[in-house]
């Protein structure tokens, strides 16, 4: 799905350069559930955005779906964002003035879909995540975790193939971050690729597999079927 | 898409109300003044009779001082007006299609109702072909007959406004009026006629409105009426009669002919040119090559009928609008950097730039539209204004084109005010303003 | 909305400084611009006229009918207006000042030579009656103004500017004819046919019809009523306050810069006059 060799990013600001990432790489199968770990500022988040197109990177290659993407144009990533990934922020990103059926409508009005397609997503993906009855409401009517639930219902809506997900239960207290892991679960359950930062040691050792970044590397990886046996140690990746 | 954006750009306009607001504001005012300003240029530089403006021709011959021509800065046009004289002999042509001289006279009407006082009112003595030469449009009746310009009958044709005072509107063909104690019989009433300028005589104000009567211009030397136009005279000579008046070198008639052929258009200006050599040798000061023959186009030009300071307006009130649309820009630019953070969860969820940019745009072009609106109000109250400073009668200076011009000037700047600000919000990059909090 | 951060944002962008430089120089030629128009305006506005106009009213009426006697109906117009309260004087004039229409021709201090003589000075000319000076308010700085016998009137001569035995002369048309400061009192001046009229006095200032006219000041009233014209103006002189009160009480407009215009057409016969508005 995902295959990223020596990566590297730097940001450059008037004095200092940063390196957020340097030889990264990392592979991602088709249908694997990855919790990304590491401390702050390791470059989890860097990661995220360029697995996502969001940002450029500055070495290394980078395949997405089989398909090198470092000589895209501006344009070709805008349309794999669109149809090829979702995303799901720590801050839920939802756009303030829009009611969770517009807000959710996003992604597919720039995918072109027609309107009873795109409505017929809509509902499914609201009701998908247990708001199929508020679609009219404004995100301030709503507490963190529905509005959580509210931007995986619009990263899901275009059923993407990979889901990028920043530290989605950050902001949440652990209930409702556990309903947000189980949504992810379901959805993963479902053959779509996820990729999670995350905080909380619990919640990364219910994925298949723990990446650790530190330093803009990846340092360790811990399979899923290895977690069980070695707590101690993955306790360290806070 | 384009329905979309538009639920947006409400959208957005709902959520920043002032500074949306004070966006409008800024056009409307701009498109406001901008907007009166053209609206005066365009209702003064107007060709009331542009669809016969290849066949019409305003005629003068130079018949004028020989030690000084009548305009001093060009001096290759012939007075502004005719000598009754040369006017008289002009109309003996019979090359062109129709022919009138004409010129402004005043009278009294004594309404055959007592109850309504004898009033003044503005007339015209001319030509049965005046009518049919202008496309004057006829509610009841016609022009008087042929017949009525080359033996006196006491026929009229009424305005429609003075038909309305005398008979109330009704058709008045057959009735008589009467005019400085003198019986005539109406022949026709004219419907609603304001052409603006008044092409055919701006000798008295190009904004003037047209007659309330017409007279034929045969009866002039049986009814000696007063005159109301303007006279010039150069040669120093006794006026102190009607006779001497009418035989002197004093400018005060118009003269308009119609020539349809190229081939008539021609033997016109032949005969105008024989005509003055013919006068410059029997002694008469006449300069043969001074005649003009000017489209109504051509005459309204070198009469200046569109002042220089209204020019001077209508660049000035862009300015004005220029120095709107910049604040509109800054505003726009302040609007759209409260808004990178949904636009940057727009790039992120798969919106490209040029989405972004039509979004944007076509919020501008909204905005643009309601302060269009707003601004057609505000030129609405300026024409207001100014209709009374210039006292510009009858026909409103608003019409549908300047509408349209209004509206298209309205979306056009306020988009060109958005394509900086759109450009630069459209290049944030997707993950720059996503929020982590 | 908040805006104060926003615009405290654009502030310290690029674009902001750039954006306030332009609006300021555009504002800038804008202001200048019409600050030189309006100066324009301002020097016409601002020339003495040598009238009270804030007390002046003109009204005029239009003689018809065949038994119409010119003389007869001025007097009894001036008369019937001396009788009404608030009016202080009444006088025949044959145009309005600064209306925009009215007459002007070439007059010379010296019978002319030739048919383009160069001391043709060009003169605003209004046909004036005994009571016009001080209806308008005039000032006489030399001479005096007419006696009411010296006032002709000749109905069988309707030519402009029928030369009078006497006429009464700006200052600006005295220099500008005779020279600057020359005395010109009991001299002649000839039209342009050589008929001439004494001067009896000179006035500080009057203005012709033609506002934007460079030789607007150059006014000669002629001591006589004109037959060429069936339309005959008063100018009124009112009591102080009294010029919108009747302004009111006659369907009027404005005519000129800053005097009021009413015009009645009357006969001899019916005397309900008529009211509406002056033809130009
Ligand atoms: N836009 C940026 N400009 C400059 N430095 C940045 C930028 N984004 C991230 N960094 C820096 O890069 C490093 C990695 O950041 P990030 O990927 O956000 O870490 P994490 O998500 O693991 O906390 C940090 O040192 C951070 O300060
Ligand atoms: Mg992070």
């Amino acid at each position: 799905m995902l295959k990223m060799q020596n990566i590297s990013k730097v940001y450059r600001t008037d004095l200092v350069q940063t390196h957020a990432l340097r030889d990264f790489s990392l592979e991602v199968a088709e249908g694997e559930f990855v919790a990304v770990t590491g401390p702050s500022g390791s470059g989890k988040t860097t990661f995220l955005n360029i697995a996502g197109l969001l940002e450029d990177f500055d070495g290394g290659s980078y395949l997405l779906d089989g398909e090198d993407v470092s000589n895209l144009n501006d344009n070709q990533r805008s349309k794999i964002r669109n149809a090829k990934i979702g995303f799901i922020f720590q801050g839920f990103n939802l756009i303030p003035d829009l009611n969770l059926w517009d807000n959710v409508d996003v992604p597919l009005r720039y995918r072109g879909f027609s309107a009873a397609e795109r409505s017929k997503r809509i509902k499914e993906a609201l009701e998908m995540v247990g708001l199929g009855s508020r679609m009219k409401h404004l995100p301030s009517q709503l507490s963190g975790g529905q509005q959580q639930r509210v931007a995986i219902a619009r990263a899901l809506a275009g059923t993407p193939r990979l889901i990028m997900a920043d530290e989605p239960t950050g902001n949440l207290d652990s209930l409702m971050a556990r309903q947000v892991m189980e949504l992810l679960e379901n959805i993963n359950e479902q053959g779509t690729t996820i990729i999670m930062v995350t905080h909380d040691p619990e919640l990364a050792r219910r994925a298949h597999r723990n990446v650790h970044v530190m330093d803009g590397q990846v340092t360790d990886f811990t399979e899923f079927e290895r977690a069980a046996n070695k707590r101690e140690r993955d306790a360290l990746g806070g | 898409m384009f329905a979309y954006y538009l639920r947006l750009a409400l959208l957005s306009i709902r959520r920043n109300p002032v500074l949306s607001g004070l966006m409008m504001a800024a056009i409307a005012v701009g498109i406001g003044a901008f907007m009166t300003m053209l609206s005066v240029h365009h209702f003064m530089s107007g060709n009331p009779i542009w669809w016969k403006n290849d066949v019409l021709y305003a005629v003068g011959v130079d018949t004028w001082n020989p030690n000084e021509t009548y305009y001093q800065s060009r001096p290759e046009l012939p007075p502004q007006q005719l000598t009754y004289r040369d006017a008289k002999a002009l109309q003996a042509s019979d090359i062109p299609t129709y022919k009138a001289y004409m010129f402004n006279v005043v009278g009294v009407f004594q309404p055959e109702n007592e109850e309504i006082a004898p009033f003044i009112e503005r007339g015209r003595m001319t030509f049965n072909d005046f009518f049919a030469m202008f496309d004057v449009p006829f509610e009841y009746g016609g022009a008087w007959g042929e017949q009525a310009d080359r033996r006196d009958e006491f026929v009229v044709v009424l305005s429609r406004e003075i038909n309305d005072k005398l008979f109330g509107g009704e058709n008045s063909v057959g009735k008589r009026v009467v005019i400085d104690g003198r019986e005539f019989m109406v022949t026709g009433v004219l419907k609603e006629w304001h052409p603006a300028p008044k092409f055919y005589d701006v000798t008295t104000g190009a904004f003037q409105e047209p007659e309330a009567f017409y007279l034929p211009a045969q009866l002039y030397e049986t009814l000696q009426p007063d005159r109301s136009g303007n006279t010039n005279c150069w040669k120093p000579e006794n006026l102190d009669s009607f006779q001497a008046f009418n035989n002197s070198e004093c400018t005060w008639i118009q003269y308009w002919v119609q020539l349809d052929t190229r081939e008539q258009q021609q033997r016109y200006a032949d005969f105008l040119h024989a005509y003055l050599q013919e006068q410059a040798s029997v002694g008469r000061s006449a300069r043969p090559d001074q005649y003009l023959m000017a489209t109504p186009e051509e005459w309204l030009e070198i009469n200046e009928v569109v002042a220089d300071d209204n020019r001077v307006l209508v660049g000035l009130s862009f300015l004005f609008l220029i120095v709107c649309l910049l604040n509109t820009v800054g505003l726009l630019l302040a609007k759209f950097l409260g808004r990178a953070g949904d636009i940057s969860v727009r790039r992120a969820l798969g919106a490209s730039r040029l989405d972004i940019f039509r979004q944007q745009l076509i919020e501008c072009g909204f905005i643009g539209l309601l302060g269009g609106i707003a601004g057609l109000g505000l030129a609405g109250v300026g024409l207001m204004v100014v209709r009374k400073m210039y006292r510009f009668e009858g026909s409103s200076m608003m019409d549908g084109e300047m509408i349209l011009v209004a509206f298209i000037t309205a979306v056009l700047a306020s988009i060109a005010a958005g394509l900086w600000p759109a450009w630069q919000i459209c290049r944030v990059p997707p993950a720059g303003y996503l929020k982590t909090q | 909305m908040e805006i104060r951060p926003i615009l405290s944002a654009m502030l310290r962008s690029k674009t902001g400084p750039v954006l306030i430089a332009l609006q300021i120089a555009i504002t800038l030629a804008i202001v200048v611009n019409s600050a030189f128009i309006i100066n324009q305006r301002l020097e016409h506005m601002h020339r003495l006229t040598g009238m009270d106009h804030e007390n002046l009213v003109f009204a005029r009426s239009y003689g018809f009918g065949p038994n119409h006697d010119t003389l007869a109906t001025i007097r009894e117009d001036i008369d019937a207006l001396l009788a009404m309260p608030g009016v202080r004087n009444a006088a025949y004039i044959s145009g309005i000042p600064l209306s925009g229409s009215g007459s002007n021709s070439g007059f010379l201090p010296h019978p002319p030579e030739g048919e383009n003589d160069p001391d043709s000075t060009n003169a605003n000319y209004y046909n004036g009656d005994h009571r016009l000076a001080e209806a308008l308010g005039l000032k006489i700085i030399e001479g005096r103004w007419f006696h009411p016998e010296e006032i002709e009137f000749d109905p069988t001569d309707t030519s402009y500017g029928a030369m009078p035995k006497v006429v009464v002369v700006t200052r600006a048309w005295a220099d500008a004819a005779f020279g600057e400061g020359e005395p010109v009192v009991d001299r002649l001046v000839y039209d342009s046919i050589g008929r001439s009229a004494r001067i009896i006095g000179v006035i500080e200032h009057m203005q012709g019809a033609w506002v934007n006219w460079d030789e607007l000041d150059q006014v000669i009233i002629l001591g006589n009523i004109s037959a060429a014209h069936s339309v005959i103006t008063y100018a009124i002189n009112v009591e102080p306050g009294q010029k919108e009160t009747r302004r009111s009480r006659r369907s009027c407009r404005r005519s000129t810069a800053t005097a009021w215009c009413s015009a009645c057409a009357r006969t001899r016969t019916t005397s309900p006059a008529a009211t509406t508005p002056t033809a130009r």
